[in-house]
């Protein structure tokens, strides 16, 4: 939308010089339209050169561009540019051309004298806008624009390639921006918004540019400026800061500086960052040595050497120098004798720090030669300090090349890799102070990449190949300027032109008028360019017109010989600025007149172009008397001669003006030529520039090329070993391995493969579908395709021809996640596997357990050795098939077995199962068998797989288990039964102990004493079977205990009985008889107490008039049987079992005494000997007979 | 059930339906026991007389020579371990035999074996009390028996009373 009408209509002049084009180029790239703005360019244009600036700036915006015409009225959004040779101004509505100054070194078109009509005429709407160039033209015109209210904006020095005019005008004190062309053409409407608040905007980000404040900042904290800096230097390392800080965009980082010192503290001190080393680029130091050498010599012992290294950073390069000269002088000592001093300064206080404290790591010594290390270097912990007697000799401060005043007197300069750092400028101010701080022929030492070229005058190189230069000192150059504000103000002096009134104008004129015609009264007021500006007197006299001639300028209005005085005498006049007088000329008509030419130079005024006046001054010889001649033959011959003459003297005239004329059209033409010169020179300059400025771009990449350089180096270095351990690799891995590309080129096999597959090592590797098929290998086209596209890993065992190898595909992938091949893993595990099958067999036959292949498709069967030995077969003579196979399970489990193969065959299922086999030999045995179905890609069972074990001891020693566990649960029964009954028996006579002798201490009870006499003997009689009872536990209970086995005579055993039971025999008049014995093995106690048990029951339990007991024995084969047999009531049938029962009594306790473990502990001590006991009737006393079955026993040496 | 002899005598109807029990049948093959029990009975002025059995056959064959026994008011206690045959073997037989179905049987036993007292009364024991047979262990008995009570005289004697009105 069109702001016209609405808005004021804003005048924009923008004034250019050097470098503005790409200036004007970016700011009309970036500035909006609709602004309802015009902008009108004056930039400095050489007179004699055509401008395409109209062209080249409309191709780089939408906005039309033109060239200012006189007279024209401007419109809003196009772009006006003041064509070649002519000053503009503003005129009320329009734009005037005129001519320009005519002054030598004057700026055309005037900058000033636009902006100074800009302002006057459109005041608060009017814009003055300086861009690049040289010079100061502007700096006026925009202190014009500031006073009458509108706004000035400068280019910032950082993107000005010719900052001196933005500058100048800045250093005014009358511009309210300061931004760089692209900003000003982007924040063009925000500035025209805001155009009565400009002083936010200054605060604003649109301001400067963020890298041109942060080196403000810098400058204002540090007082160091960086502003000629090359901007991509400084660019990293804001970048590297930004990095360190975290923050992504740079306006981010500007805010945090502008709030934190220390960050603009770090800022500077990355700034300074700088990269040295001992000797670095030792070619160039090797160069150095004979210059160093030369100089030294130069000198005499008393002679001081003044060295200076500006920029010295850590101190490496200094005591590098240091080294050198010693070196040179002839060692350590040689250097204490000399005045030799060296001032090392640098901006970084913290570097000099460093460089003063002398100390370097052993890794940064690696490039000092070995022998200077030991000569100049003392040893300390992890590395070595400059001896002092060198260290002293340097003299460290802080220091800025460019802003403090230089050392002076010095003898060598080494200033290396810091003018890279600098942009043009301010390496000519470096060198310029180097060559003022030199003596005369004095080194100055630059980095690799570095020259004098910025200020070549004051230099000349020393090498050509090497980067030493020798100070000029013939040039001119003592006129160090340390203040720039001081010598900007004389030069505005200098430049300073005067306003000229009109009316003062018109007034000088008349006078000038009045003076000619008041001294001279004939003449012609002429321009440099012979055009007649006015005639004074009668100058008809002098003037010829010729027919069809329409050139009214001097030198060829006037007659001749007038023209040609005036040719010749007005450019030399107005040059020379010095009055010049033609030949006195003879009137013809009038041989005593006489008619001079002289031509005065005037002087217009300051900016106007110098004019010239051209007085005829005539005058009559008095002495001049020709004689009377008489025409005589003689005479007319004189006459005739004299007529000759003349004609000559015509014709010689004639050829004299044409010499002239082709004279003044070679002037002409030269002086054409010379334009054209002139603008190829400004062109070339330009040219020059710009290649000034590549060179120094290219000297800072080629630093950095080189640092890509050294790290490519050490790439390198690294890619060699891994190509080396590649090669090791490919050529001792024992598998077979392939790396293939996505189009399954073969890029690398290892040797393994070579042989593998036959491949000709002399030829190029094939495509991998050429290779030679391996039988059961898988298809490895396919196997890589599919790694490649599914990204995917595989393996696959290959079992053929009895070989195995394991064949495994993984994905190339490259760093970026990319896929660029597949790499094939052959892996031969033939032996591995005759190994595991070894193994196999091993195991098997260790542990029992056997293995069984069944093939789906063929029924063939395979069996490992051992299930032929479970079989009871030989492997030689038998080949096992199904049918035949399965015919060795018991006729009952075949059925079952059958279901279980036919499942895993067809459903895949596994199953495990026991059944009977027939043995070859016609025994049974229980195996078991586990098996799985192998169930291949597509879920077909491949072949069946099983392990086969006999366990027929195992389920023997089950069923063992099983019975050993019945038993334990009975004894455990039994011990649970014992203890209750030992609890309750025990207890019994305790209790009645108890209450029996309550029942007497109570008083109260009234027992009668003989009463009470009854109960002590029921108590004594209690106590006494207790003690019994607690006897016969103890017996039984150690009937387990260990007691020393021997040969027993039973025979003597019973003798023992017999004497033990005399007294009992004796009473109750029983019969003892006693049998031959046999001799058993064990514990002569245990046989005491049984057959004592047992007679003594017979006596106890006796029931007839002659007890009869009878013992016997007999050894048989494996056992020795023993019978003890009585004539008493004998054992009921149904109680038989129990009378063995621990305290079972067959008889009340008030028929017969007796605590119930007689026979327990009987059967106890049988059962400790393996053997039996039991009752019965005895056939021959009627009674009971007990029988004792017990094993025979052997000793340990052999006997019975 | 104990209770003195006057609150007998204010319970009237009950007094009329109620008879002395004069002999406790006590099956137990320790002489002992039996002296025991009955010198406790005595020290307790206990006037129920003691007829002692060695085992159950023996008792069987007393009350079958025995005019005066009635099973309603006959309380026989038996041993659990009896030497050789069990308690429970007696309160089966006579639990299980219809002419003694009023017949009160218990067990005593020495020691007071959760399990001895879960068997006798799977064999429907009327009670369960440890030894010595004492004027306690005859006091628990009536709690057991409900129509079951010792009566105790003013002048301190005690003798046992069934309830015998169903």
């Amino acid at each position: 939308m069109s702001k016209t009408g609405k808005e004021p209509h804003f005048w924009v002049g923008i004034g250019a010089s050097a470098g503005g084009l790409e200036a004007l180029r970016a700011f009309v790239r970036n500035v909006p339209r609709n602004l309802n703005a015009t902008y009108i360019i004056a930039q400095h244009l050489s007179p004699h050169h055509r401008s395409m600036l109209p062209e080249i700036l409309g191709r780089e915006t939408d906005f039309e561009v033109l060239s200012v015409e006189d007279n024209v009225e401007p419109l809003p959004d196009k772009v006006y540019i003041t064509p070649q040779n002519k000053d503009i101004q503003v005129d009320g509505a329009k734009l005037r051309l005129s001519s320009p100054s005519q002054v030598s070194g004057a700026p055309k078109p005037s900058v000033d004298r636009f902006f100074r009509s800009l302002a006057a005429q459109k005041s608060k709407h009017a814009i003055g806008i300086i861009l690049s160039g040289t010079g100061s033209d502007g700096a006026k015109g925009v202190a014009a624009i500031k006073e009458e209210g509108g706004i000035t904006i400068a280019q910032d020095d950082l993107s000005a390639k010719y900052p001196d005019m933005p500058r100048a005008a800045v250093e005014s004190g009358c511009v309210d921006l300061i931004m760089s062309p692209e900003e000003i053409g982007a924040q063009f409407a925000v500035i025209l918004e805001k155009r009565t608040d400009l002083e936010s905007l200054k605060s604003s980000p649109v301001h400067l540019d963020s890298v041109s404040e942060l080196i403000h900042l810098v400058q204002t904290q540090s007082r160091v400026n960086f502003h000629h800096y090359k901007a991509a230097t400084l660019q990293r390392r804001i970048e590297r800061r930004m990095a360190a800080v975290g923050v992504s965009s740079i306006e981010d980082y500007v805010a945090i500086a502008r709030t934190t010192p220390s960050e603009v503290d770090e800022l500077y001190r990355d700034f300074l960052i700088s990269v040295t080393s001992f000797f670095r680029d030792p070619g160039e130091f090797e160069a150095l040595r004979q210059y160093v050498d030369g100089f030294i010599e130069s000198k005499s012992r008393t002679d001081a050497i003044r060295i200076w290294v500006p920029a010295v950073a850590t101190g490496e390069e200094v005591y590098s120098l240091a080294i050198m000269v010693a070196e040179s002088l002839g060692g350590i000592d040689a250097l204490a004798e000399r005045r030799v001093q060296f001032f090392a300064s640098d901006l970084d206080a913290s570097a000099i720090e460093v460089a003063r404290k002398g100390f370097y790591p052993n890794s940064a010594l690696d490039a000092i030669p070995r022998e200077y290390v030991k000569r100049y270097m003392d040893k300390v912990p992890a590395g070595y300090t400059v001896k002092k007697a060198i260290r002293e000799r340097v003299v460290f401060s802080v220091h800025n090349v460019v802003q403090d005043p230089p050392f002076l007197n010095i003898d060598f300069i080494s200033c290396r890799n810091l003018l890279i750092y600098f942009q043009p400028v301010l390496q000519a101010q470096a060198i310029s102070r180097f060559h003022y701080a030199l003596v005369p022929n004095g080194l100055l030492f630059l980095g690799k990449s570095e020259t004098t070229a910025a200020n070549e005058s004051l230099f000349r190189p020393a090498d050509e190949h090497r980067h030493i230069f020798i100070q000029k000192p013939d040039a001119e150059n003592r006129a160090i300027s340390t203040n720039r504000s001081t010598n900007l103000a004389a030069k505005r002096v200098a430049n300073r032109h005067d306003i000229v009134d009109a009316q003062e104008a018109r007034v000088n004129a008349s006078r000038f008028d009045s003076i000619v015609n008041r001294f001279g009264p004939d003449g012609v007021l002429i321009d440099e360019e012979l055009k007649i500006l006015k005639a004074y007197g009668n100058i008809n006299p002098y003037i010829e017109i010729v027919s069809g001639v329409a050139n009214f300028k001097a030198n060829s209005l006037f007659k001749e010989p007038f023209g040609q005085d005036i040719r010749t005498s007005v450019p030399i006049a107005l040059r020379k600025n010095e009055t010049r007088q033609g030949v006195a000329h003879v009137d013809p008509q009038d041989p005593a007149r006489r008619t001079r030419v002289v031509v005065y130079p005037i002087d217009s005024g300051p900016n106007e172009p110098p004019v010239a006046l051209i007085l005829f001054s005539s005058w009559q010889e008095k002495d001049v008397h020709l004689p009377t001649v008489e025409i005589t033959d003689d005479t007319s011959d004189l006459i005739r001669q004299i007529e000759e003459l003349r004609n000559e003297l015509a014709i010689a005239q004639s050829n004299l003006q044409q010499t002239a004329e082709e004279l003044e059209t070679s002037n002409e033409e030269l002086q054409a030529l010379n334009e054209e010169l002139q603008s190829s020179n400004e062109e070339l300059q330009s040219t020059n520039e710009e290649l000034e400025t590549s060179n120094e771009e290219l000297q800072s990449s080629n630093e950095e090329l080189s640092t890509v350089n050294e790290e490519l180096q050490v790439n390198s270095g690294e890619l060699r070993i891994v190509n080396e351990s590649i090669r090791s690799i490919l050529l001792n891995i024992g598998s077979a391995l392939i790396v293939v590309d996505n189009g399954l080129n073969i890029l690398y096999v290892s040797k393994s493969t070579e042989s593998l597959f036959d491949i000709d090592k002399g030829l190029e590797l094939p495509h991998l579908s050429l290779l030679k098929k391996k039988p059961g290998f898988p298809d490895l086209v396919d196997l890589a395709n599919n790694a490649i596209s599914t990204n995917r890993s595989s393996e696959i065992e290959v079992v053929a021809g009895g070989a195995a190898a394991v064949v495994s595909v993984v994905p190339h992938v490259s760093e970026n996640g990319g896929i660029d091949g597949a790499i094939l893993l052959i892996h031969d595990n033939t032996n591995e596997l005759r190994e595991r099958n070894r193994q196999l067999e091993f195991a098997g036959e260790l542990s029992g357990v056997g293995y069984w292949n069944l093939d789906a498709q063929d029924k063939t069967i395979f069996w490992s050795d051992e299930i032929y030995r479970i079989h009871g077969l030989d492997p030689e003579q038998y080949a096992p098939d199904f049918d035949t196979a399965i015919s060795f399970y018991h006729a009952e489990d075949i059925p079952r077995v059958q279901e279980h193969i036919s499942q895993a065959m067809e459903k895949g299922s596994s199953f495990e199962f026991e059944a009977r086999l027939i043995q070859d030999g016609g025994d049974v045995r229980i195996v078991r068998s586990v098996g799985q179905a192998n169930i291949n890609t597509i879920g077909q069972t491949t072949s069946v797989f099983g392990v086969f074990h006999d366990v027929t001891e195992d389920r023997q020693r089950e069923l063992k288990l099983q019975s050993l566990l019945a038993d334990l649960s009975k004894s455990n029964h039994e011990l649970n039964r014992f203890s209750y009954v030992c609890s309750h028996d025990m207890k019994e006579p305790v209790r009645l102990i108890e209450s029996m002798c309550d029942l007497v201490l109570d008083k109260k009870a009234g027992i009668e004493d003989k009463e009470r006499e009854q109960i002590i003997a029921r108590i004594g009689k209690n106590a006494t079977r207790l003690s019994e009872i607690i006897n016969g536990l103890l017996a039984y209970s150690r009937i387990d205990e260990k007691v020393e086995e021997k040969e027993i005579d039973l025979n003597k055993t019973v003798d023992q009985i017999r004497e033990a039971l005399a007294l009992k025999i004796e009473e109750s008049g029983a019969q003892l008889t006693v049998g031959n014995l046999p001799t058993v093995r064990g514990a002569p106690v245990h046989f005491v107490q049984l057959l004592q048990n047992l007679v003594s029951n017979a006596i106890k339990f006796g029931t007839a008039d002659t007890i009869k007991i009878r013992v016997t024995g007999k050894a048989l084969k494996d056992e020795v049987r023993l019978f003890v047999e009585d004539n008493g009531p004998g054992i009921p049938p149904e109680a038989r079992d129990e009378i063995f029962t621990v305290f079972k009594r067959l008889q009340r306790r008030d028929e017969v005494e007796g605590t119930g473990l007689g026979l327990s502990i009987c059967q106890r001590i049988v059962a400790q000997y393996n053997g039996s006991i039991s009752v019965e009737t005895s056939s021959k006393l009627d009674g009971a007979k007990f029988v004792i079955s017990l094993p025979r026993r052997r000793s340990s040496h052999g006997k019975e | 059930m104990v209770r003195s002899l006057s609150s007998v005598c204010q319970d009237g109807e009950a007094h009329m339906a109620k008879n002395e029990l004069h002999t406790i049948h006590f099956i137990d093959d320790s002489p002992d026991e039996f002296l025991i029990t009955r010198l406790s009975f005595r020290r307790s002025k206990i006037d129920t007389q003691i007829d002692a059995h060695p085992d159950f056959e023996s008792f069987l064959e007393h009350i079958k020579d025995d005019e005066t026994f009635t099973p309603s008011t006959a309380l026989v206690i038996s041993d659990l371990n009896l030497g050789t045959s069990s308690g429970l073997d007696a309160v089966r037989a006579v639990r299980s035999n219809p002419a003694m179905a009023d017949v009160m049987i218990g067990i005593c036993s020495g020691s007071d074996d959760p399990a001895d007292r879960k068997a006798a009364k799977e064999a429907n024991a009327d009670f369960f009390v440890t030894k010595p047979l004492n004027q306690q262990a005859i006091e628990l008995i009536c709690e057991a028996i409900p129509r079951l009570e010792l009566v105790i005289a003013e002048d301190g004697r005690a003798k046992l009373h069934v309830d015998v009105s169903d």
